[in-house]
């Protein structure tokens, strides 16, 4: 029969790598109902029984606040796991066994791991076990999830642990609430709640989602009393919930601190704090930050390594290995259904459609999974937490917290991940402001854009109009948030409380497997939706409406119609002037679906016939030409800006949606971006040709 | 005295919270309370880097500013 192991513990205790060394390629991602939370499952590789585990979200509490909290104390009450395996970092006992003293009030068998055990024995520290084991009550387990030690004792005890019925235990039945503790424990058995003691604990620390359990309908009278009692016992300006907290606290103070034996005093400096008086210091930090983030985006994006010209940059290079495949399969299949005599839709839909879609979406995972590795070992390395502490500073000065930071640069990559990644902030309203703020920040998807209107209207200054462009991107997320906190989220940036951890060395396993997961869901979200869009871009602009199939691009097909129709609403930006104006409104269009598709369609439609833009050189010098004669400089300028900040692909828009879970906030976000690239193109059009440019 | 005047590297008392309770909920649970020893270790323009039990805390220069201790 499966046991299941369900793995609690703090954020930075080392749970992730403690479960991908038991899982391994076992594990599962999935998401956890209703929230946008990874429920990451496995089995347990190498042992002879069935053991499934699941790696419940870092908590530091089992409070009903936090969506990752209610996600993890849900599944613990009603899913009612075999042993709850709480992974504890032995390096902080006190602030971890703060979650501890809350899992021993379930009704479940408790292990506790003591995690980082080779880090306690290195700073000289010695930790009591057996004497922890006798305050706790359950067994104590010493592991380094990170060299494999002590696990599969952790194993053997948690089996062992899984046979044997536990009921739950509180520390504040010796403490001055143990009155009130004993009162709720009736009540709450009189009420036939499960886990007596730990939903006792809960009534009297006033928890919301339990005193409006049903069960609990009719006790509102002895619910009072109780709470009035606990009210005796703690400062009218605190709440019940504070009250308790202290006496978990004074617990831990008085049983648990004492058993940790400190070489060094806790607050002298360690390594870690070393490290740190340069990396968060008050005038080196941030250049140094930015520099790592530079030094970050060079490898993936830049051509070449370092600036020198014959190495080319290690993003680029593996880009390069993924075109040739594409490329040579569709030439391949041109030549092979040409001389099949298939048809020309099909040839349209098999090589542009399906190879061109697939195609754009792998050339750009490379670079996407070099960021994600970067990240994740900037992540596991503990450097993170440090470059929102640094960055905070910055960011509230526009309303932000310093955890928005880490999104914000993603989008630099890819909006995607960026979007998903504003799960780490801790309010709605500064998730919902960070996700309308980060197409601002010019993702990878747009560069050719850039690249090539800066090379076909500002040949002498292309790198500084690109760079200008990035710029832009940034001020007007600036600007932006600045009048948004004032107009709609109008409460400051929630303050930042985040834990340095020590800098840990992370394992390449780890880093490598966090990439992959991140990597998937990248693909599978931007992939499909990508691909689909190619897909239909190919269609919408090869056909026309009664389904004619036409010259690729040409202003009959259902696109290029369109684009004639939304015309007046681009003219006055400067940009849809002349006869072949509605070109760039159709390319627009198509930019709305992918990024990628701007370029290849101004390819397509100025110059038909001739190959991609994004991947023929001729196709591209061709373009360039045309795009000289039909585009003014200032023109240009208006045209990449709309670009920049209007809606970004749709893969970004699903994955916004996915993360707001919100229609009405899906709609505001879509109209703002679109508002503000139409006022920032007409501003910079009509004040530039005011100006004489 | 608020936490942001501390002087650096010298262990205090923490008296008082001035916080919402959202807020205070997340202070209670890093163990921030009055009654915890904390010591301020170094400060980037007004933020403020903690050590609480024996760990690393970092807060904001507004929050330290609520924080009293002696």
């Amino acid at each position: 029969m499966a046991l299941t192991f369900a793995l609690a513990g703090n954020p930075n205790c080392g749970k992730t790598t403690l479960f991908n060394e038991w899982t391994g390629s076992t594990a599962h991602v999935g998401n956890w109902p209703g929230v946008t939370i990874d429920r990451k499952e496995g089995r347990i590789r190498k042992v002879r029984d069935d053991i499934r585990v699941i790696d419940l979200p870092g908590i530091y509490s089992l409070s009903p606040y936090t969506p990752e909290e209610v996600v993890a104390r849900n599944y613990l009450v009603d899913e009612q796991p075999d042993v709850i395996v709480n992974i504890v970092d032995a390096t902080n006992l006190s602030r971890n066994v703060f979650l501890t003293t809350q899992l021993l009030e379930l009704d479940l068998p408790v292990v506790v791991a003591l995690n980082m055990t080779d880090e306690v024995r290195q700073r000289g520290d010695v930790i009591d076990y057996a004497a922890l084991r006798a305050q706790l009550g359950v067994p104590v387990i010493p592991i380094s999830a990170l060299h494999g030690e002590g696990l599969t004792d952790l194993i053997d005890a948690a089996r062992k642990a899984a046979t044997q019925k536990r009921v739950g235990k509180s520390v504040l039945a010796d403490s001055a609430l143990s009155e009130p503790l004993l009162q709720a424990e009736k009540l709450a058995q009189e009420s036939s709640l499960p886990s007596t003691v730990f939903h006792a604990v809960k009534v009297l620390e006033g928890d919301s989602l339990i005193l409006a359990d049903k069960r609990l309908a009719s006790k509102n009278a002895a619910i009072t009393a109780i709470q009035s009692t606990v009210s005796k016992h703690r400062d009218a300006k605190d709440s019940a919930e504070s009250a308790v907290a202290a006496l978990r606290y004074q617990w831990i103070s008085k049983h648990v601190q004492p058993l940790v034996r400190q070489k060094k005093p806790s607050h002298q400096a360690n390594t870690s704090d070393k490290i740190d008086r340069w990396l968060t210091h008050p005038w080196l930090g941030i250049p140094l930050f930015l520099g790592f983030m530079f030094l970050m985006f060079h490898l993936t994006f830049g051509e070449t390594l370092f600036g020198i010209e014959s190495i080319p940059g290690p993003g680029v290079w593996l880009q390069g290995l993924t075109e040739i495949p594409i490329g040579a399969l569709g030439e391949w299949l041109t030549t092979a259904l040409t001389a099949a005599g298939a048809a020309e839709w099909v040839l349209g839909l098999l090589v542009e459609g399906i190879v061109g879609g697939v195609g754009a979406i792998l050339s750009f995972v490379p670079q996407i999974m070099m960021l994600f590795l970067f990240l994740s070992i900037l992540e596991d390395s503990g450097y993170m937490a440090r470059a929102a502490y640094i960055m905070d500073r910055v960011l509230r000065r526009f309303g932000l917290s310093g955890r928005a930071f880490l999104p914000m640069l993603m989008g630099f990559g890819c909006s995607v991940p960026a979007l998903m990644g504003t799960r780490t902030l801790e309010t709605e309203k500064d998730r919902r402001l960070t996700r309308i703020l980060i197409p601002y920040m010019s993702c990878g998807a747009k560069a050719p854009i850039w690249a090539i209107f800066a090379a076909a209207l500002f040949p002498q200054n292309a790198d500084v109009v690109v760079f200008g462009i990035y710029l832009l991107g940034i001020l007007t997320a600036v600007i932006s948030a600045l009048i948004l906190k004032k107009v709609l989220f109008k409460s400051t940036a929630a303050p930042l409380i985040i834990e340095l951890p020590p800098y840990r060395l992370p394992k390449a396993k780890n880093s490598l497997l966090l990439m992959w997961e991140k990597l998937k869901e990248y693909v599978v979200r931007a992939g499909t939706i990508i691909l689909v869009s190619v897909i239909a871009i190919w269609f919408l602009s090869s056909f026309t409406w009664s389904l004619d199939m036409v010259e690729a691009g040409s202003a009959e097909s259902i696109l290029g119609t369109i684009g004639n129709v939304i015309l007046w609403v681009f003219k006055p930006l400067g940009f849809v002037n002349g006869p072949d104006g509605w070109k760039a409104a159709v390319a627009i269009l198509t930019g709305l679906l992918a990024k990628e598709a701007v370029v290849s369609t101004l390819g397509v439609l100025y110059n038909p016939g001739i190959g991609d833009a994004l991947e023929d050189e001729g196709a591209r010098s061709a373009l360039l030409a045309s795009l000289a004669t039909a585009f003014t400089p200032l023109a240009a300028l208006s045209y990449m800006a709309f670009n920049l900040l209007s809606i970004p692909c749709m893969a970004a828009v699903a994955a916004m949606r996915a993360e707001s879970r919100s229609g009405k906030w899906t709609a505001i976000t879509l109209c703002i971006w679109v508002g503000t690239a139409w006022i920032v193109s007409f501003l910079i059009f009509n004040i530039g040709t005011l100006l004489g440019f | 005295m608020s936490l942001d005047k501390c002087p650096l590297g010298k262990e205090v008392t923490i008296t008082h919270c001035a916080a919402e309770p959202t807020l205070l909920r997340r202070l209670n649970t890093m163990g921030i309370m009055p009654g915890t020893r904390v010591t301020p270790l170094r400060s980037t323009h007004g933020n403020l880097v903690l050590c609480v039990y024996n760990g690393r805390l970092a807060i904001d220069k507004g929050l330290a500013q609520r924080i009293s201790a002696s």
